[in-house]
């Protein structure tokens, strides 16, 4: 589902991403930890095909990730929500709903309930908090319905109640075949997930 | 393809809409200049209006571009949202294409307002109408220029003085064009100028397609 072939990432001076190699399969749960600054989420950009290697492969099902095709298989959350602010919560998902060719939110109407964001729907993004933004950029990811989910410190933000469920959602997604990567600057994971960690952009497995 | 465009050209306007500071502070701006130039039509003792009227209506355009470009692409980078685009599977050639269209209907709105200010304000109607043809046609080239500046200063950090730089000099033949052809009185410039507006934005579409894959 996702590869990672010999991926190096530099900006500017020096590189953040050293030669990273992995894949994962369907129905697979990856975390990757390390602190601030050491490269998850230029793994998760690199994965998402926002940005291109500097060397070596991205991967998604076989495309390059900066493909649309890729594009169509994943749904990424990245640490702050692409929401538009002056849009309601409705208007949001129903624009990202219309670029991935859905014309409603029959989808994710569920998660939509799950999430308790069926009273803020018409609502204005600019109204909610962070941790309601980034339940509203979870829903926007799920739009539709992609095999690779990539989060970037998903349960960051959230309260309890929200973490409950992502984490509840994240299983239930694995054991439906979905790919999950997660990056989390905190090595307790609290995820069935395997986990690797990230240190001067090297990558080494901890568990699994 | 054509139903993306429509999404995010729909979305766009939504947001200027709910953006009224900004969309009203152009219209002002617009007004405001083009108050200066009636008034100075009205007043100064000119033979023939329309090389004045022309040559301030095409700065006033320029400053337009500029404000159009604030408001394209390089806003969903401010607004922090150029990524939820660029992850999903709109290309970036239909996504600046959508922005294009954006920069042409608020160019052309904000002209058309300058305009109207102008011929109200000073009186002048002789050859007003042939002064419009000629500056709607040249908003669709004003138009590209100023979407495809905006796609470029998405990595630029010193974009307040480069953007419009950069639009000033790449608008430079198409104003150059427009006023030689001020007083010769033949609609069919207007149509060349119109259909080299329109080439052109293929091309910055084309163009927009690498800038913003990088």
């Amino acid at each position: 589902m996702l590869e990672f072939r010999d991926v190096w990432k530099g900006f500017g001076n020096g590189y953040v991403v050293r030669g990273i190699s992995f894949s994962l399969g369907r129905g697979e749960m990856v975390a990757i930890v390390g602190p601030n600054g050491s490269g998850k989420t230029t793994v998760l950009r690199l994965a998402s095909g926002l940005i291109a290697p500097s060397k070596g492969r991205v991967l998604v099902e076989g495309r390059d990730a900066r493909t649309p095709e890729a594009k169509a298989l994943l749904g990424y959350v990245p640490h702050y929500p692409p929401l538009y602010g002056d849009l309601t919560v409705r208007e949001n998902l129903l624009y990202y709903a219309g670029l991935y060719g859905y014309t409603d939110l029959s989808n994710v109407d569920p998660v939509v309930k799950e999430l308790g964001l069926s009273a803020f729907m018409d609502r204005r993004v600019a109204e909610l908090s962070y941790g309601w933004r980034k339940r509203v950029d979870m829903v926007r990811a799920l739009l539709h319905d992609p095999p690779l989910l990539l989060l970037d410190e998903p349960l960051s933000g959230l309260d309890d109640r929200g973490r409950e469920w992502l984490i509840g959602f994240l299983d239930r997604a694995v054991s439906e075949g979905k790919t999950v990567v997660v990056t989390s600057p905190r090595a307790d994971v609290e995820l069935e997930a395997k986990v690797y960690q990230i240190k001067e952009g090297k990558l080494s497995a901890l568990t699994g | 393809m054509l139903l993306q465009v429509k999404r995010i050209l729909w979305k766009d306007l939504k947001l200027e809409a709910r953006n009224l500071p900004e969309l009203g502070g152009a219209a002002i701006f617009s007004i405001a200049a083009s108050s200066l130039l009636g008034f100075s039509l009205s007043r100064l003792p000119v033979e023939d209006p329309l090389p004045l009227a022309g040559t301030g209506l095409m700065l006033i355009a320029l400053f337009l571009s500029v404000f159009t470009s604030v408001m394209t692409v390089v806003r969903e980078e401010d607004l922090g949202t150029l990524d939820g685009v660029r992850m999903s599977p709109v290309g970036p050639m239909i996504f600046f294409l959508a922005k294009l269209i954006l920069a042409f209907i608020l160019l052309e709105v904000l002209l058309t307002l300058s305009f109207v200010t102008t011929v109200g304000l000073s009186g002048w109607t002789e050859g007003a109408i042939y002064l419009y043809s000629l500056v709607a046609s040249s908003g669709v080239y004003l138009s590209s220029i100023s979407a495809l500046s905006s796609a470029i200063s998405v990595y630029l950090r010193a974009r307040g003085v480069l953007l419009p730089t950069m639009i000033l000099v790449l608008s430079l033949p198409v104003i150059q064009e427009t006023l030689s052809f001020l007083t010769s009185g033949d609609y069919s410039f207007a149509v060349i100028l119109a259909i080299s507006g329109i080439l052109f934005s293929l091309i910055a579409s084309w163009l927009a397609g690498y800038i913003l894959e990088v």
